[in-house]
């Protein structure tokens, strides 16, 4: 099982490591998840300065060696909040892809072995969401639980899975031709471990590189629901809720805005890159 | 009698999706409160006792909950969307001035977005895996993956802060004549009453809003246009048509580009969905009365009558807008004869 898991971790890197696009991909989200892992562990500890004290620096300082993305209005250190909501980022969007690909997958599989009215229904409901604008939803979602960061994750994961699930039952009916799922059915299998013990393996690369693929997508969702406070409230750092309290500075000290944002998209740059040369190596491979 | 039978069908899924969003909402709104006044006036229901009363005997909110489901949906066919404690008028009101608003900036995003897709997707396919090409990918990859507040950030810093060439904000500057309103939207209307002054500058203030808009958006139009002409142009028929000695700019025009636009009017109603949605922040930012504006503004007092009477704007307005690029495919694609 470990020897299989290291297999495809070396083929996974093999096909970012073919061409330009996913190497520098790979370099951002790699050093996005290993600092993600660095502060969750290192807490306060490894950074500069403590992401919430105030007058740790003077206030409205520009980028500085001392303070590198400058210090807001009341002296706190900018770098240190930025950095401070990395696992934040990391946590929600590995929630959302982990549940929308479980879900999704599970779902997904069993609907198109089964067919019939499941299937029906499924694809009817997946039809909905995907016609609705995922966030106005997710607002109107999170809105009504309540303002708060698991609320959203909640309200993210209902909008997410049905790509998963759709995706997922595409291979699945793919799948589903092989003659060695005949051979399992002939063998006398209950449908319920084909699924899960034939079909659903065969189906995961498909859906893990999809998922790869998703989670720019879910950072830039999630960074849009910050901002509008209804991701983790004040005075914990978000990256999109300090876009928000810090744009009335733009004129006086456009770093305080700007740099949040910046390092919004580039997460989301990085596994835009990761995504297209993935694409790409398997596209010359077929 | 295929294009009736697609369009018969997709009509029927855009009425399915409508009663599916107004099931989500008012099984959103009843779980509010165990009092279904709240979602229909939020804190307005303890100021305005004579409203709650009205709202109680036309709604039937006292009735079990099935009752209340067929109300609600006759209640929002007919655009009754409860009362905005935020702004102490009823929703549809504010809807109707506001919706306008972001009807423009949409409309001039949406403009610009093919604007700058479609010349760059075929210049991206010209010059394929040159520097021209990389140059373009690099530019629509950082608008795709920058969130739409910091592109409008950026923007206002540039063209407001440091040229001095747009306004920062607003629908119209301070002191110029309105137009008397007719149509709802400024730009038209002051156009069809030939107030050339509100017209020049109404538009100046809708660039910015539109072009942020456009910048996050535009990338998806080059990305499919690119690989949809590298498709094509792979085709027989192209090999025919230059066989035929067609010249490469009419083989180009009249065969390739034609037949590469096709995904692209699929992707049109997508991106419309996507304007929309990233009307919330970039409205926000440049404080233009919008629908977005005004659903930000909600949040923030947890005005739900009008979180939800927006949601349901939203999705209809997303939904119409796949119908009708639905239909204009079937028009302009005869291949499909289900």
């Amino acid at each position: 099982m470990i020897s299989m898991i290291k297999d495809k971790i070396a083929g996974f890197l093999k096909i970012v490591n073919s061409n330009v696009s996913g190497r520098v991909g790979f370099i951002v989200v790699a050093g996005f998840i290993l600092i993600s892992l660095i502060v969750a562990v290192g807490g306060y500890s490894v950074l500069p300065y403590n992401p919430i004290k105030q007058n740790v620096g003077p206030p409205f300082e520009p980028p500085t060696w001392k303070h590198f993305f400058g210090t807001d209005r009341v002296g706190r250190d900018l770098f240190s909040r930025v950095i401070y909501a990395t696992p934040n980022a990391l946590l929600i969007s590995i929630m959302i892809i982990g549940s929308a690909l479980l879900i999704g997958t599970l779902l997904g599989s069993f609907s198109a072995y089964q067919g019939a009215i499941i299937d029906d229904i499924l694809m009817r409901i997946t039809d909905l969401i995907f016609a609705l604008p995922s966030l106005i939803m997710a607002i109107a979602i999170s809105v009504t639980l309540g303002p708060g960061v698991i609320n959203m994750m909640y309200a993210l994961m209902i909008m997410w899975w049905p790509a998963y699930a759709r995706m997922a039952r595409g291979e699945a009916l793919r799948v589903s031709q092989y003659d060695f799922i005949e051979a399992a059915r002939a063998a006398g299998l209950s449908s319920s471990k084909i699924v899960l013990k034939h079909i659903i393996p065969n189906i995961m690369t498909t859906m893990i590189i999809y998922a790869t693929i998703d989670f720019g997508q879910v950072i830039m969702v999630y960074a849009g629901l910050s901002y509008l406070g209804l991701s983790v409230q004040p005075p914990m750092p978000d990256w999109g809720a300090m876009v928000n309290s810090y744009q009335g500075y733009l004129l006086a000290a456009p770093w305080l805005p700007l740099f949040p944002g910046a390092v919004i998209a580039l997460v989301v740059v990085g596994f835009g890159l990761l995504g297209d040369g993935v694409r790409d190596a398997i596209e010359s491979h077929l | 009698m295929g294009r009736l039978f697609y369009i018969a069908k997709r009509l029927f899924m855009a009425i399915f999706v409508f009663f599916g969003v107004a099931l989500i909402t008012f099984v959103l709104s009843n779980s509010l409160s165990d009092n279904p006044l709240v979602a229909w006036l939020g804190k307005a229901a303890s100021m305005h006792p004579e409203i709650a009363q009205a709202y109680t005997e036309r709604f039937h909110l006292n009735d079990p909950v099935y009752v209340r489901f067929y109300y609600y949906i006759v209640g929002i066919l007919q655009g009754d969307f409860g009362f905005s404690w935020s702004r102490h008028t009823y929703v549809s009101e504010v809807i109707m001035k506001t919706l306008p608003n972001t009807i423009q900036i949409v409309f001039f995003a949406f403009l610009i977005t093919l604007a700058l897709g479609i010349p760059l997707g075929i210049i991206s396919c010209r010059y394929y895996n040159k520097v021209p090409d990389y140059g373009i990918r690099a530019f629509y990859l950082a608008g795709i993956s920058s969130p739409a507040f910091l592109i409008a950030l950026l923007l206002l810093m540039i063209f407001s802060f440091y040229f001095r060439l747009l306004p920062t904000g607003g629908l119209i500057s301070l002191g110029i004549p309105r137009p008397t309103t007719r149509t709802g939207f400024i730009i038209l209307d002051s156009l069809l009453q030939r107030n050339w002054v509100a017209f020049g500058d109404t538009i100046r203030h809708v660039l910015m809003p539109s072009l942020a808009l456009a910048l996050g958006n535009f990338g998806y139009v080059v990305r499919v246009l690119r690989s949809s002409l590298l498709e094509v142009l792979q085709k027989n028929y192209i090999r025919t048509a230059r066989a035929k000695g067609l010249g490469e700019r009419s083989v180009f025009l009249k065969h390739a580009l034609r037949n590469a636009l096709m995904p692209v009017v699929t992707l049109a109603s997508l991106i419309l969905a996507w304007l929309m949605g990233s009307t919330l922040f970039v409205e926000n930012i440049f404080s233009y009365p919008g629908i977005g504006q005004y659903l930000v503004q909600a949040i923030g007092y947890l005005d739900y009558a009008a979180i939800i009477g927006i949601t349901l704007v939203f999705t209809t307005v997303v939904v119409v807008a796949n119908l009708a690029a639905d239909i204009l495919y079937t028009i302009l694609n005869p291949e499909i004869q289900l």
